[in-house]
């Protein structure tokens, strides 16, 4: 008899500058009950993805429970408290908007602050807009290394490297198997 | 027929007047004329069609409302107040009723000593009797209880008396964490605690916070006093036991297994480990059920005696205890009070005013076979405990809301339950009084000093 499949629960953070597109990122593929609304009244919203890994001992199912948190200029600073508790994160923005790109570094280092150690990926969303792309990979490239961490390419309108950003994140969070 | 009666020419008078209507530019004329016979106009239009109507004027009525508020609101209140203060009125007077009748069938249900055991509960407790009555006629059902983890929210166990919930519980765990952040960061910044209660209608959130994990519970009407203690000592009890597991959470929520033992008696149910711990007894039991058998036999022959003694003065109770468990029927533990008059060969089972033995905090639960079982029901669920205190160990085993319960002792605002009554190789510990509704005034001889 096969072992039983192991459960996980892992918090994870959603941020990025207002309108780079967190929510749409994710709209996709995560089970959802609330409204949009909460991230205009207490600045949150949580959703959840399941994954289905493998991990070091076998296989896992990882419940990530997505915490989209409004942010940015517009909105006012994210609260340090939702980040409590928070097993990775992703970082988002808007490959039209430069300034979005800065921004990431802000928001790694609030979420390294209340969770050291925690792993994070960039997300380079809405790749779809060819032609009013305006931060180019090496751009990118450069942050990610700087930062350490992978960078994935987006777009929440066609769900581009969307499964595939969380499948990363998931393998992070849970532990490579063994031999990879 | 081209022409008739229906087709006739007005005369001259007639038709230069209808032209001067239609012709004439000045809009007070028109209005004038016309307000004569709008009000006509619409009435024989509604006769006509009150569909077409309705759909016409519906899109302006809202907005039409809204601006009559705006403009004369008390005129607004003062055309509503008869038709709203009739509605209000009437519903209050049903809520009313209702609560009356619950109170009157709580009174009426029983022969009216309850009324005494009411009044001797209420005086333990510090409250008022009528509070009492009115308090347990309250109906309130608890819902959910989550158990979350403070730090990320994470769900760390559920139960629900609704199967509907159980999908989205871990988020709706998530979410509930967020609001309590969000009201943390914004209301309770230069406070100490945190958010206690959010409410809703007829539903309320109780949050009892904890360490490592808070405690949530949805209650659905008025939550008894009691709850909150409730809540605190479940917390508690989960806090101790999985000390490391929370302080260490990653999300391996098998490291947790078992939690929900420990929150079952918060919904009112009894937790299957309970119910296989209260099997597993049952041989030690019935040795000792066996002797409480034995000493029953010689309690019935102190019984007459009892009832001659009843409503006496007080004897001094604690002639009637032993201060220690034990399963041999001895003549020491026969808790009845004889009549001076009716001298065994027993003297400690005497009744006289001064103590022939000393009094203990924890009775022994052969020390009261009375004849007859004093029988009680339970109003919660809660766990049984060794000894008449809070922060005494709990015995794993919970007795739930509306179980009857047969009571040995009573000791302070504490009571030693058996059940099932009258079995005695029954399971039995102590609980707080509050959770236990009196059928009658206790037998003095179950009436022990406080702790």
């Amino acid at each position: 008899m096969g072992r039983a499949e192991r459960r996980l629960t892992k918090k994870v953070c959603l941020l990025g500058d207002f309108a780079v597109g967190k929510t749409s990122l994710v709209r996709r593929s995560v089970e959802g009950r609330f409204d949009e609304r909460y991230l205009s009244t207490i600045g949150v919203k949580v959703d959840r993805k399941v994954l289905h890994l493998p991990g070091p001992d076998g296989a896992v199912t990882l419940n990530l429970m997505l915490w989209d948190l409004a942010g940015g200029p517009t909105i006012g600073p994210v609260s340090p408290s939702y980040y409590r508790g928070s097993a990775g994160a992703v970082i988002v923005c808007d490959v039209t908007r430069p300034e979005t790109l800065e921004g990431t570094k802000h928001y790694a280092e609030g979420f390294q602050a209340v969770n050291p150690g925690a792993p994070w990926v960039l997300a380079a969303n809405k790749v779809d807009l060819v032609e009013e792309r305006e931060v180019g990979d090496e751009a990118l490239a450069q942050a990610a290394d700087s930062a350490g961490v992978a960078c994935f390419l987006t777009s929440a309108k066609t769900g581009e490297s969307v499964e595939s950003l969380l499948s990363w994140l998931g393998m992070l969070l849970v532990g490579r198997p063994e031999g990879e | 027929m081209a022409s008739g009666d229906g087709a006739r020419v007005p005369e001259d008078g007639g038709l230069q007047e209808l032209r001067d209507i239609l012709l004439r530019k000045d809009p007070e004329y028109l209005t004038d004329t016309v307000q004569t016979v709008i009000a006509e106009a619409t009435a024989g239009r509604v006769e006509e069609s009150k569909e077409e109507m309705a759909a016409a004027l519906a899109p302006v009525l809202g907005q039409a409302i809204r601006h009559q508020i705006a403009e004369s609101q008390d005129d607004i209140i003062d055309a509503l107040y008869p038709v709203i203060g009739k509605a209000i009125q009437r519903s209050v007077a049903e809520a009313m009723r209702a609560l009356a009748d619950r109170v009157d069938r709580g009174l009426r249900s029983t022969f009216s000593l309850k009324r005494v055991g009411q009044r001797i509960r209420a005086r333990v407790q510090g409250i008022p009797e009528s509070e009492l009555v009115l308090r347990e006629a309250l109906p309130f059902s608890v819902q959910d209880v989550f158990l979350i983890q403070r730090t990320s929210g994470l769900l760390l166990c559920h139960l629900s008396k609704s199967a509907d919930r159980e999908a989205d519980s871990d988020v709706i765990g998530a979410m509930l964490t967020a609001i309590r952040d969000f009201a943390q960061d914004t209301l309770g910044e230069q406070r100490d605690g945190g958010l206690d209660e959010i409410q809703y209608g007829n539903l309320s959130i109780v949050l009892e916070p904890g360490p490592w994990a808070y405690l949530a519970v949805v209650v659905d009407g008025i939550a008894p006093e009691g709850l909150r203690h409730q809540m605190r000592s479940a917390l508690s009890d989960v806090n101790r036991a999985y000390a490391e597991p929370l302080e260490s959470f990653d999300g391996e929520l098998g490291e947790l297994a078992g939690v929900e033992a420990h929150l079952r008696p918060l919904l009112g149910e009894e937790s299957p480990g309970a119910r296989e711990r209260g099997q597993a007894r049952a041989p030690w039991l019935a040795i000792a059920g066996a002797s409480a058998v034995l000493l029953l036999c010689l309690a019935t022959a102190c019984f007459g005696a009892w009832r001659l003694t009843w409503g006496r003065p007080t004897p001094t109770p604690t002639a009637t205890l032993t201060p220690t468990v034990t399963a041999v029927p001895t003549l020491t533990a026969t808790a009845t009070q004889m009549p001076s008059s009716t001298p065994t060969s027993v003297p400690t089972q005497v009744p006289t005013s001064t103590p022939t033995s000393v009094p203990s905090a924890t009775p022994s639960p052969s020390a009261t076979p009375t004849s007859t079982p004093f029988v009680g029901v339970m109003i919660g669920s809660v766990w049984l405990r060794a000894e008449p205190r809070d922060n005494s160990p709990v015995t794993g085993i919970t007795v739930t809301n509306g179980r009857p319960v047969e009571i040995v002792a009573i000791s302070g605002s504490w009571y030693l339950i058996r059940f099932p009554p009258g079995d005695a190789s029954a399971v039995q510990g102590w609980v707080p009084g509050q959770w236990v509704g009196l059928f009658a005034a206790p037998p003095l001889a179950i009436l022990t000093p406080g702790p």
